[in-house]
C-alpha cells in the first residue's frame, strides 16, 4: 500500500497568528495535525511541542511492530503532555497551554490514529464522508453522558475541550485503528477547518479536487476562509493508493 | 451509487465503508454487533442498539437491525412499519389450484404430526418452545445464594440473549440483572452475549483492558510468549495490556469498591481470573519446545506475579512467593506489596539492588515503593512520628496523581501521603477516615 500526503496550513482571516502545527512525511505514512490552545505564545508552543516531540520520537524508532503502534503512540503522547506541562509550569506566561493532537500512522493495510482534542479526521470514500474522531468537547461528553451535567461550571461552552495535551498530568488518548483500501482519502485537519466549512462541502471539494491532489489543502483552506476563517486551518490529506 | 456506511467497534477500530448487502454479510461473520455504531454520510454516529435513532436516521440500515441483528432476540418487529420506509405491498392473488396444494400439504403435516405423536407413546417432544416470561432477578440470586451454580448457569445460559436485550433497552448502569450477568460472565468465559464490552467493564474499571474475555486473554498470552524477555529479563516497561496486568498493585484494586457485582468484586479481578485461566490453557496448549522457550524467557516470574496479584486482589491474601528471587525484577513489586512494616520494605529494596535513577523501571519501582511506605503508613495508629511523616513527604514529591504505567488512579493515595507528610498531630485513623468521605468509593484502610 502506498500513500500520496500533502498538507498546509493558514493563519485564517480574524487571528494575527498561527497557533497550529503540522508535519507529515508521506514516505514513512506519518502525520501529525496539532492545533494549540493558551494565551500569548503558549498555543503556539504547545502545538509546536507536540508534533516536533511526536516527530523526534517516530524517527528515533528504527522499527515498529505492528502491535506496538497503539502503545508506542500512547507512551509518546503521554510523554509529550508530560513536557509541555513542565514547561508550563518553568515559564509563568505559558502555564495553562494545551493542544489537541492527531497523529496518523500507516502501515501495511492499517492505519492508526492517535486523537485527543476536537482536530478532526475524516474518511473520504466514493462520495461518502465519514467523520472517524470523536470530538473530545463538552457537549458531546454530556451527551454520551460520560460527563455529569453538575461537573460542567455554569455558562461553560458546549465546544469546550475536555481533553486536550497540558491540561493534566493524565492525558487520555483515542486510538483508532482503520483498514485502509484504495481510494480512500483521509483529510486530517484543525476545527478552523470543520467549524468552517460543512462535512458535505469538504466531501465535494475532495472528490473534486481528487485529479488535483497536490492542490487539494489549498482549496480546503480556500473554502474555510470563504466561509469566515475564524480560526488557524491546517489540513494533512493522505490518499491511500493500490 | 449505493449508499454506503462505516461501523465503528468499541469506538476503537472500523469496518467498513460497506453497503447494506456488505453490512448483512458482516454481521453473519460476527465483524461487528449490536453495541457497535454506524454512520452514514454526513451523519452522526448511533449504537445499533439505539432503536428509535437508527430508525429515525438510518432507516436503511434499521431493516437489517431488525431482521437480522435482533431476530431470535424475543423482539418483535417484523409486522412494525419502520419509519421513513415506504415498501410496496405486493398483491398476491393465489390461484385455486395454489390453494387446494396448500390446503394438502398442511392436511399432510397434521397427519405426520399425529403419526409421530402416537408412535412416542403419545410423548411429543420438540425443539421448539413457547416463549416463557422472563422471571425476576430474584430468581438467579436465590440460587447464587444458595450456592447451586448449576441451576443458575443454566439459567442464564438459557435466558441470556433476553437478559442482555433487557439491559440494553433499561439503559441503565443500575441494571439490577447486570450484576448476574457480570457473575455469570467471568463463572463462564468473560463474556455476556451482546453485551457491550464497555457496559460488562463498568465506568469503574477504566484501566483494565476492555475485552477480558478468555479468549482475549489467551491471544494476548501466545502473543507475550514471544515478548516477555524484555520486560522480565531486561526490565523494559512494555505497553502491551499483559504487561500492565502484572503490574496492577492488587492493595489498589482491593481498595476501590464497585457497585454493580456480586463476583467477582469487580472487573478487575474478573480480568485477572480470565488471565489466569488463559494462562493455564495457553501454556499446556503449546509444545514441549514452545514452553522450554518460554520458560527461558521468564514464563515462571509471569506465573508468580500473576497468582500474588490476582490472589490478593481477590482474598487478600496469597499463596505465592514474596521474596526477591534473582532474575525476577517483577518479584521486587511483589515483596515492596507484601511487606508489613517499614524495614521488611527497605529490606525488599536492599535485596534486590540499586540501579541507575535514570533508568524507567528503576524510576517507576521507585515510585512503586513510595505507594507501599504510604499503604504501610496508612494502617498505623495515631500519630505518626517526624521521621516517617518527612519520608512520605519526601516520597510524596515524586508520586504522581496516576501510575503512568497501568493508569490507575492515585489521587486518593496521593493526597493521604501529601497529607501525612504534614506532620499535624492528627492520628492517621482519623486522617484515612476524612479521605474516605471525600473519596467515594476508595477504602484506604485496606
Amino acid at each position: 500500500m502506498q500513500v500520496r500526503m500533502v498538507g498546509g496550513t493558514d493563519v485564517g482571516r480574524r487571528r494575527k497568528n498561527n497557533q497550529d502545527s503540522l508535519y507529515f512525511d508521506e514516505a514513512q505514512g506519518f502525520g501529525i495535525v496539532a492545533d494549540g490552545i493558551g494565551g500569548r505564545n503558549g498555543g503556539e508552543i504547545a502545538s509546536s511541542m507536540a508534533v516536533n516531540g511526536l516527530r523526534k520520537t517516530f524517527l528515533a524508532t528504527e522499527s515498529i511492530r505492528y502491535e506496538e503502534i497503539p502503545p508506542f503512540l500512547i507512551t509518546s503522547v503521554d510523554k509529550v503532555n508530560a513536557e509541555i506541562l513542565d514547561r508550563g509550569r518553568k515559564e509563568p506566561e505559558i502555564t495553562g497551554m494545551g493542544t489537541t493532537l492527531n497523529c496518523l500512522m500507516f502501515t501495511g493495510g492499517k492505519l492508526h490514529i492517535a486523537h485527543v482534542g476536537d482536530s478532526r479526521t475524516y474518511m473520504v470514500y466514493k462520495k461518502h464522508i465519514f467523520q472517524l474522531t470523536f470530538d473530545h468537547s463538552v457537549g458531546n461528553f454530556l451527551a454520551k453522558g460520560w460527563l455529569p451535567k453538575t461537573a460542567v461550571q455554569p455558562g461553560a461552552k458546549e465546544g469546550a475541550l475536555v481533553r486536550a495535551l497540558g491540561l493534566g498530568d493524565r492525558c487520555d488518548v483515542d486510538i483508532y485503528e482503520v483498514e485502509t483500501k484504495p481510494g480512500q482519502v483521509f483529510i486530517t485537519c484543525s476545527d478552523g477547518l470543520s467549524g468552517m466549512i460543512e462535512d458535505r462541502a469538504i466531501a465535494k471539494i475532495v472528490n473534486e479536487g481528487l485529479d488535483d491532489f497536490a492542490n487539494l489543502p489549498q482549496k480546503l483552506i480556500d473554502a474555510a476562509n470563504a466561509g469566515g476563517g475564524k480560526d488557524n486551518i491546517t489540513v494533512i490529506c493522505s490518499l491511500v493508493r493500490g | 451509487m449505493a449508499k454506503l456506511f462505516l461501523i465503528r467497534r468499541n469506538m476503537e477500530s472500523f469496518t467498513g465503508p460497506l453497503s447494506l448487502v456488505e453490512m448483512k454479510e458482516a454481521y453473519k461473520r460476527m465483524a461487528f454487533g449490536l453495541q457497535d455504531e454506524v454512520s452514514g454520510h454526513c451523519g452522526p454516529w448511533v449504537s445499533f442498539d439505539n432503536l428509535e435513532q437508527i430508525k429515525r436516521i438510518y432507516p436503511d440500515v434499521a431493516r437489517i437491525v431488525h431482521e437480522d441483528m435482533l431476530a431470535g432476540w424475543g423482539v418483535s418487529g417484523h409486522g412494525e412499519r419502520m419509519g421513513g420506509e415506504k415498501t410496496a405491498q405486493l398483491q398476491i392473488k393465489r390461484s385455486k389450484g395454489l390453494g387446494l396444494a396448500i390446503a394438502f400439504a398442511v392436511i399432510a403435516l397434521c397427519a405426520f404430526l399425529a403419526a409421530v405423536f402416537m408412535a412416542s407413546g403419545g410423548k411429543l417432544s420438540s425443539k421448539a418452545k413457547e416463549p416463557s416470561a422472563l422471571p425476576g432477578p430474584d430468581v438467579p440470586f436465590v440460587m447464587l445464594e444458595r450456592r447451586d451454580f448449576g441451576a443458575f448457569t443454566a439459567f442464564m445460559t438459557e435466558q441470556l440473549d433476553t437478559i442482555v436485550d433487557k439491559v440494553l433497552k433499561e439503559r441503565k448502569a443500575d441494571s439490577p440483572w447486570l450484576p448476574l450477568v457480570r457473575r455469570h460472565a467471568f463463572m463462564t468465559d468473560g463474556t455476556a452475549g451482546a453485551l457491550p464490552s464497555k457496559l460488562m467493564r463498568g465506568e469503574g474499571a477504566l484501566a483494565a483492558p476492555t475485552d477480558c474475555s478468555l479468549k482475549s486473554w489467551k491471544k494476548r498470552w501466545r502473543a507475550a510468549s514471544k515478548q516477555t524477555g524484555p520486560f522480565v529479563s531486561e526490565k523494559k516497561l512494555q505497553n502491551q495490556h499483559w504487561a500492565r496486568l502484572l503490574a496492577w498493585d492488587p492493595h489498589w484494586v482491593k481498595r476501590r469498591e464497585h457497585a454493580g457485582w456480586i463476583a467477582p468484586d469487580n472487573y478487575y479481578v474478573g480480568c485477572l481470573e480470565m488471565a489466569d485461566r488463559a494462562l493455564t490453557d495457553v501454556a499446556s496448549e503449546m509444545s514441549i519446545s514452545e514452553t522450554a522457550a518460554w520458560d527461558k524467557n521468564g514464563l515462571a516470574a509471569v506465573r508468580i506475579r500473576l497468582q500474588w496479584v490476582l490472589e490478593m486482589a481477590r482474598d487478600g491474601s496469597s499463596r505465592a512467593p514474596t521474596s526477591v528471587a534473582a532474575g525476577d525484577p517483577l518479584s521486587q513489586w511483589t515483596c515492596y506489596e507484601a511487606a508489613k512494616d517499614a524495614a521488611t520494605l527497605v529490606k525488599c529494596k536492599d535485596a534486590a539492588g540499586a540501579g541507575p535513577a535514570e533508568d524507567p523501571w528503576v524510576s517507576y519501582t521507585e515510585d512503586r515503593f513510595g505507594w507501599s511506605y504510604v499503604r504501610i503508613a496508612a494502617h498505623q495508629k495515631g500519630a505518626l512520628p517526624a521521621e516517617v511523616a518527612d519520608r512520605i513527604a519526601q516520597l510524596a514529591g515524586r508520586l504522581g496523581k496516576a501510575d503512568y504505567f497501568t493508569r490507575f488512579d492515585y489521587r486518593a493515595e496521593l493526597k493521604l501521603a501529601k497529607t501525612l507528610g504534614k506532620k499535624d498531630p492528627v492520628p492517621v485513623e482519623k486522617i484515612v477516615e476524612k479521605l474516605e468521605a471525600e473519596f467515594s468509593g476508595v477504602k484506604l484502610s485496606r
